[in-house]
């Protein structure tokens, strides 16, 4: 009986996703802009509560309705510092969003490779950052299919099995990608995100309620007292902090999100109410969930490998009739995030690897037809890998690999938004040497106190330093077309009674 | 409007700094501060600050370049690439 009401609400679940993708579809249809910007970024019309509602799902998944739980139970209060750089996605706004926001408009761009060719004037670098991207997003879209199968395989005890859940996660985001691009991605998103954060608050009062309320965290006392203390490991946090702070505007999706703005109010808006959302929300209810599943009775049988099921066996536990609906919130949230991760890879394909290939630029059409078959393609890929032995199993340090990966990206994308001193080949080497110190560290895992996405990061920095220190410069009209366009609009307008350049020069 | 500007970055570096403490043993007795536990109720009080400085960015960083792109916008060029 449980399993045929968690099977009829994924049903009604999936008939709503189709439902808001055939209306972005529609809405989409009726735009006149350019196919590739409509399909890519949304035709740069998003408004502030879908791209507020889509850039947090897109960066809460799975991994926040699982993982980050684990992460709880497991670690205590060592692991809140992550909610502080969750408000930190607010000021990247400012200092990164914007400046990608504005270059976009003004050059038309609809992903990351192009910026990058388009102000290094290098196609290798293009083609680096492209190549990077995509396997940086491939764990991270990897974790959202496992995790959202494992759930479902665990809720129904094993009536919808890991193989099943695979498949319908993976077919879900094809077609609403194939079908309804980014608005319907956007758009999908949010009613996602609404649905998984009502789930969340719901489910942290009651727990709270449950674990004494006020008293909850001297009840885990009882139990573990040793989660209550920060339990040190200061580099292990610094490489989450860098990681998943960095990565929420420098991985090709979240950037493309930063185009697909309407207007800098909406950027503006949207930074303002980050941190209730990310923060608040995303980062700090799981706080609660996670360290009181270790008093007995919230969420029976967890233990530290079963933790990243806390979620479904808190419902399992106390409503089971309700458990069908955080099956749905789980999958939600692990489309919400691959949906947009999809779009992202396919379009680089299209626009960073095949277009740039060619010695006649692909029509937006063509483009458009290219990233679909691309969507297609990777799906597929997707959907091999998750079946594939070690497909499944804990979240986090899957996902750790491929925000390590993103943040290979940074130095790079910092020459361009702020710093004018980084050089092409600089910027080439670094990423080069960055990411294959990362690659060779994941291998051989050696005995050090730095990960391999932090050790990474600090040697690309090192050779993109130093290389730029003896290289020439970026042209001067990159120069201009750039940091003087970033200087004239949004660092010299200190005073609003205006003095500023871009006045006096009119 | 500079000086407010430099204000709040030099409270947000503050914040950032005082939730690290927990991680290198400092505000991190196992003792409990209104329900909370030491370096929790650190965190979620700098939270709390680092919240409020971020709404400030709208008047502070935004306003100025909505009003700056109002005054000048900008003259989009299409890449062909």
């Amino acid at each position: 009986m449980g399993n045929v009401i968690t099977i009829s609400i994924l049903a009604v679940f999936i008939g709503v996703f189709i439902f808001i993708s055939f209306l972005s579809k529609r809405n989409a249809e009726k735009s006149t802009n350019d196919a590739a910007e409509d399909f890519v970024i949304g035709g740069r019309s998003m408004g502030t509560v879908v791209l507020l509602l889509s850039m947090g799902a897109t960066y809460f998944s799975t991994w926040t309705l699982l993982g980050s739980f684990g992460a709880y139970y497991r670690e205590g209060v060592w692991f809140i510092g992550f909610a502080v750089w969750t408000i930190f996605h607010a000021v990247f706004i400012w200092l990164f969003g914007a400046r990608i926001w504005l270059a976009g408009k003004r050059f038309g761009f609809i992903t990351p490779g192009q910026m990058v060719e388009h102000y290094y004037e290098s196609k290798r670098l293009r083609t680096l950052v492209a190549v990077i991207g995509i396997f940086a997003l491939v764990p991270v879209m990897l974790i959202q299919v496992s995790g959202g199968a494992l759930a479902l395989d665990t809720m129904t005890d094993g009536a919808v099995p890991y193989v099943v859940g695979v498949v319908i996660t993976s077919v879900m985001v094809g077609v609403i990608v194939l079908w309804a691009g980014f608005k319907g991605t956007a758009w999908t998103d949010t009613f996602m995100g609404v649905f998984f954060a009502t789930i969340l608050i719901c489910t942290a009062i009651y727990v709270c309620n449950l674990a004494g309320g006020f008293n909850m965290f001297a009840n885990v006392a009882a139990y573990k007292p040793e989660l209550l203390v920060n339990n040190g490991k200061p580099m292990k946090m610094v490489e989450i902090w860098l990681g998943l702070g960095f990565g929420a505007w420098v991985l090709p999706h979240m950037w493309q999100k930063f185009y697909s703005a309407a207007s800098p109010e909406v950027l503006g808006k949207v930074a303002v109410m980050t941190p209730f959302w990310n923060s608040w929300m995303m980062a700090i209810i799981p706080l609660v969930i996670g360290t009181a599943a270790v008093i007995p009775g919230i969420a029976p049988g967890v233990s530290k490998e079963t933790s990243d099921t806390i979620l479904p066996l808190v419902f399992a536990e106390h409503a089971p009739i309700l458990g069908a609906f955080v099956v749905a919130g789980i999958l939600a949230a692990a489309i919400s995030t691959i949906n947009s991760q999809l779009l992202s890879s396919a379009s680089i394909v299209a626009e960073d690897v095949v277009n740039s290939l060619r010695s006649e630029p692909l029509s937006s059409t063509q483009s458009t037809k290219v990233t679909r078959i691309v969507v297609a393609s990777l799906t597929t890929l997707i959907l091999v890998l998750a079946l594939a032995p070690g497909g499944a199993g804990l979240l986090v340090p899957i996902a750790a690999l491929g925000f390590g990966l993103g943040l290979q990206l940074v130095p790079s994308a910092l020459g361009m938004l702020h710093f004018r001193f980084v050089t092409e080949k600089g910027a080439f080497f670094g990423l080069i040497g960055g990411a294959g110190l990362m690659v060779l560290m994941a291998i051989f895992k050696p005995d050090i106190p730095l990960g391999p996405g932090f050790a990474g990061f600090i040697f690309n920095i090192l050779i993109t330093l130093c290389v730029s220190r003896f290289t020439s410069s970026v042209s001067a009209k990159s120069l201009e077309n750039y940091h003087d366009m970033f200087d004239e609009y949004m660092r010299n307008n200190t005073s609003s009674d205006k003095k500023s350049s871009l006045v006096t020069t009119k | 409007m500079k000086t407010i500007r430099v204000l709040i970055w030099i409270i947000m570096c503050i914040c950032l700094i005082l939730t690290f403490m927990p991680y290198l043993n400092v505000f991190n007795a196992p003792v409990m501060i209104a329900g909370l536990p030491m370096p929790l109720a650190l965190t979620l009080g700098c939270n709390l600050i680092l919240t409020l400085c971020v709404i400030t960015l709208y008047p502070l960083y935004f306003k100025p370049f909505m009003k700056a792109l109002k005054n000048k916008p900008i003259s989009e060029e299409k890449y062909n690439g």
